[in-house]
């Protein structure tokens, strides 16, 4: 069967495997903090499970590294030693390590390095035995004779137990030739013949050059089950035969080139979807089919009399869809909580690092983002939870002194509010030192002096490029991305981050995500010829103006006055280059829109409606143009294209810079 | 073709088990864990039954204990799958009602060669 190719299922089990360090991690925080046993099952298994696999699926250094943590394991579930902050170190470590050899296994590197080495001799210390550098076993000797005689008497309940003496003696035939001689002195009277029951035995003469050690083997799961003597058919002994021993795991070991080819095809993306999910499209692609077979009945013949029929079944054709749409993107959701996972042990370790005592509460875990959405967004939290705990959340004493208790919360949270998701990241910290920032953004030239800035102000000076509050970066947070990286990048999911703060009493960071990336609602509006999709997350209000109401300023820049703040006009359509568009502020429509706190008003035609928007790439069918995020298909079938706000916005206040 | 129920957590495990069984034309069913394997016992009846030993849920020791005393898996085969560090448990396993055992790792060629030797 040498077809059947053992790498073909090294992504199912690096996919459970790193599943399962997760969960081993996640025991491994609850047991820090006074476990059960159950934990300690449950860690066991996931590492059981690893070595299992890895020796199996050809990693034999990862499976011998494991077998170590499994040691130690093993002697914890047993009790024969105490759960203590040393093991668990030790085991989170070893999370690490298996995690940075899964990496390796996957690009189809060597596995083991000089740390993995350094760790299972650490784990084998621990466990109070030497691991063994390489594995060399003693070959084992054996003997061989010219034959030999066995004698066999099964246990009556051995047939009972599934093993079939008819089976051994075929084994042992394949071994040498065989003269069989059956013993029934034990068989009973008929009357108490009890056909389940084994009564029979043998004794058999095997001729050839079969090993002890073979024999063995042919009897190795019925040893307990039966009488068994094996004697050497001559009297005189042969010479003993050494037997080469390979390692067994060197033989299931695919070559280097191997694991890389099956690396590299694992690298489409994939989603694991919940089989509820896909029971409810299958349901929903059957109510699609009835009701097109309802509405075939009009192809023939229409007789208007049947006209609420049809409308009906549009009515329900177009509910299905909506269904069947949400279905669909459904499917590419999951829960934060596969992000939310990694930070009980980024807290534990920096807060540790820190001397800070730190309580994390994760609230919503189950609330469903865009995979998409999800991957990214992990690095922008990673950030701020070590922003968090880094700058917001003080020493024990420095709370004590506040009137606050020694342990600090820091809590991350995902809700869905509108059409958008919500994360907050909240810590009951100092809150932003409104000194030290304006200090630090005079210095740095972002603003001229700290008069008349208000809170929100403070809050948003910390977004700026290039700006960092502690006076020495230390190495949690100071890792060259500023907040403005982390904006950036919400903002480019589509999303934005406010800040919210009060002194002494903590820090809230609030994230607002769309729920998907690959359909937004927005309103069409036409500008010339052309037709334009305004997100209707972005929209603050429409309005007509006078023409009075915009003031020109010097260098050609259009402003009017929204809600006591004069905000830049940008005619869609000079920026766009739209021909037969309307030119007078007053024939026109005004939208305001709003990207990460700035306000713009952007000058179009008139709305036509709205809708929902399935997102075509540009970049991947034309190119990238500034100021537009994506194009999309009206229902007449001419395209539209998707304004990009916080592109438009940036760009105009880089002209203003100008 | 003979019906083989094989259990394990480890889907890959599981997979591989599986896939090698099936591709020898062999009537294979799949559980993961030592419950899931009694309910489709108890559903259809199987002619080799391969258990892992570590299984969330019911481990496949309970499970071959529970099996056993089903009047129709009274001979049935069942093997353990089980690794090398557990010789104590292949002997727990025997103890419970188990025919033998398969000692982890082992590798497709391996797998079909005690199948057959227990189908016969």
């Amino acid at each position: 069967m040498s077809t059947i190719s053992i790498a073909q299922f090294h992504k199912v089990f690096f996919e459970e495997s790193l599943e399962g360090l997760d969960a081993m991690e996640t025991a491994l925080l609850a047991l820090d903090e006074g476990g059960n046993a159950e934990l300690v099952h449950s860690i066991f298994r996931a590492a059981h499970s690893i070595k299992g696999g890895a020796a199996t699926f050809g990693f034999p250094e990862m499976a011998a590294f494991t077998h170590e943590a499994e040691s130690l394991l093993d002697q914890v579930r047993e009790g024969r030693r105490a759960v203590d902050k040393v093991i668990v170190e030790l085991m989170l470590r070893t999370v690490d390590c298996l995690r940075g050899m899964f990496d390796r296994a996957q690009n189809g590197q060597p596995l083991a390095d000089a740390q993995s080495e350094a760790l299972k001799q650490e784990l084998a210390a621990a466990a109070g035995h030497s691991a063994p550098a390489a594995a060399s076993k003693a070959a084992a000797k054996s003997t061989a004779s010219s034959g030999w005689v066995i004698q066999f008497r099964p246990h009556k309940s051995m047939l009972a137990g599934g093993n079939e003496p008819l089976r051994l003696l075929r084994e042992l035939a394949a071994l040498g030739q065989l003269n069989v001689e059956a013993l029934y002195d034990r068989l009973p009277v008929w009357e108490a013949l009890d056909p389940t029951e084994c009564h029979l035995g043998w004794r058999i003469e095997l001729t050839g050059s079969a090993t002890r050690e073979a024999i063995a083997g042919v009897f190795e799961w019925v040893e307990d089950e039966c009488d068994l003597s094996v004697e050497p058919l001559a009297t005189a002994a042969a010479a003993p035969v050494a037997e080469a021993v390979a390692a067994p795991a060197a033989a299931n070991a695919p070559s280097g080139n191997a694991r890389a080819a099956a690396a590299s095809s694992n690298d489409a993306g994939s989603v694991r979807v919940a089989i509820d999910k896909i029971d409810g499209l299958i349901d929903l692609v059957g109510e699609l089919v009835i009701t097109q077979a309802m509405l075939d009945q009009f192809r023939e013949e229409f007789d208007p009399s049947r006209l609420a029929l049809l409308q009906q079944g549009l009515a329900q054709l177009a509910r299905h869809t909506r269904s069947l749409q949400e279905s669909v993107m459904g499917i590419r959701m999951l829960p934060i909580g596969s992000v939310f996972n990694r930070f009980p042990r980024l807290v534990r370790d920096l807060s540790q690092k820190l001397g800070k005592q730190v309580k994390l509460d994760l609230v919503g875990e189950h609330t469903e983002l865009d995979k998409t959405v999800l991957e990214k967004i992990g690095d922008p939290l990673v950030h701020l939870v070590r922003n968090a705990i880094d700058h917001g959340l003080e020493i024990p004493e420095k709370r004590r002194a506040a009137g606050k208790g020694d342990v600090g919360t820091l809590r991350l949270e995902a809700f869905h509010r509108g059409g958008s998701i919500v994360v907050e990241i909240v810590d009951d910290g100092a809150g932003l030192n409104r000194e030290a920032i304006i200090a630090k953004a005079v210095q740095k030239g972002l603003i001229t002096n700290g008069d008349n800035i208000t809170d929100e102000e403070v809050g948003e000076l910390i977004f700026q490029p290039g700006f960092s509050t502690a006076a020495v970066t230390t190495d949690l947070s100071g890792r060259g991305v500023g907040m403005d990286v982390v904006r950036r990048n919400v903002v480019d999911l589509g999303g934005s981050v406010a800040i919210k703060s009060r002194p002494g009493a903590g820090t809230t960071f609030t994230i607002t995500l769309p729920l998907t990336l690959a359909i937004i609602d927005g309103l069409t509006t036409s500008v010339g010829d052309e037709c334009y999709i305004v997100p209707l997350v972005s929209i603050v209000e429409s309005i007509q103006l006078p023409a009075d109401a915009v003031r020109t300023v010097t260098g050609g820049g259009e402003l009017f006055r929204f809600r006591g703040e004069y905000l830049p006009i940008i005619r869609l359509h000079e920026q766009f280059g739209c021909a037969n568009a309307r030119q007078k502020i007053e024939e026109g429509l005004v939208i305001v829109v709003e990207s990460d706190g700035a306000q713009v008003g952007l000058f179009i035609d008139e709305l036509v409606g709205q809708q929902q928007a399935v997102v075509k790439s540009l970049e991947a069918n034309y190119r990238r143009v500034d100021g537009i995020s994506g194009a999309t298909i009206l229902a007449d079938g001419s395209v539209a294209l998707i304004t990009d706000v916080a592109g438009l916005i940036r760009m105009q206040s880089r002209r203003k810079a100008a | 073709m003979a019906k083989i129920l094989a259990v394990d957590d480890s889907a890959s495990m599981r997979g591989m088990v599986a896939f090698t069984l099936r591709s020898a034309g062999y009537d294979v069913s799949e559980a993961e864990n030592g419950q899931l394997a009694l309910d489709t016992a108890a559903a259809s009846r199987f002619d080799l039954v391969l258990a892992d030993v570590n299984m969330p849920v019911m481990d496949g020791i309970s499970m071959v204990r529970e099996l056993r005393q089903r009047a129709d898996y009274k001979g049935v085969p069942i093997l353990m799958l089980t690794t090398e560090s557990n010789t104590d448990k292949k002997m727990e396993g025997k103890a419970a009602g188990a025919t033998g055992w398969l000692v982890k790792p082992f590798d497709p060629e391996q797998l079909l060669a005690t199948v057959r030797r227990v189908l016969g």
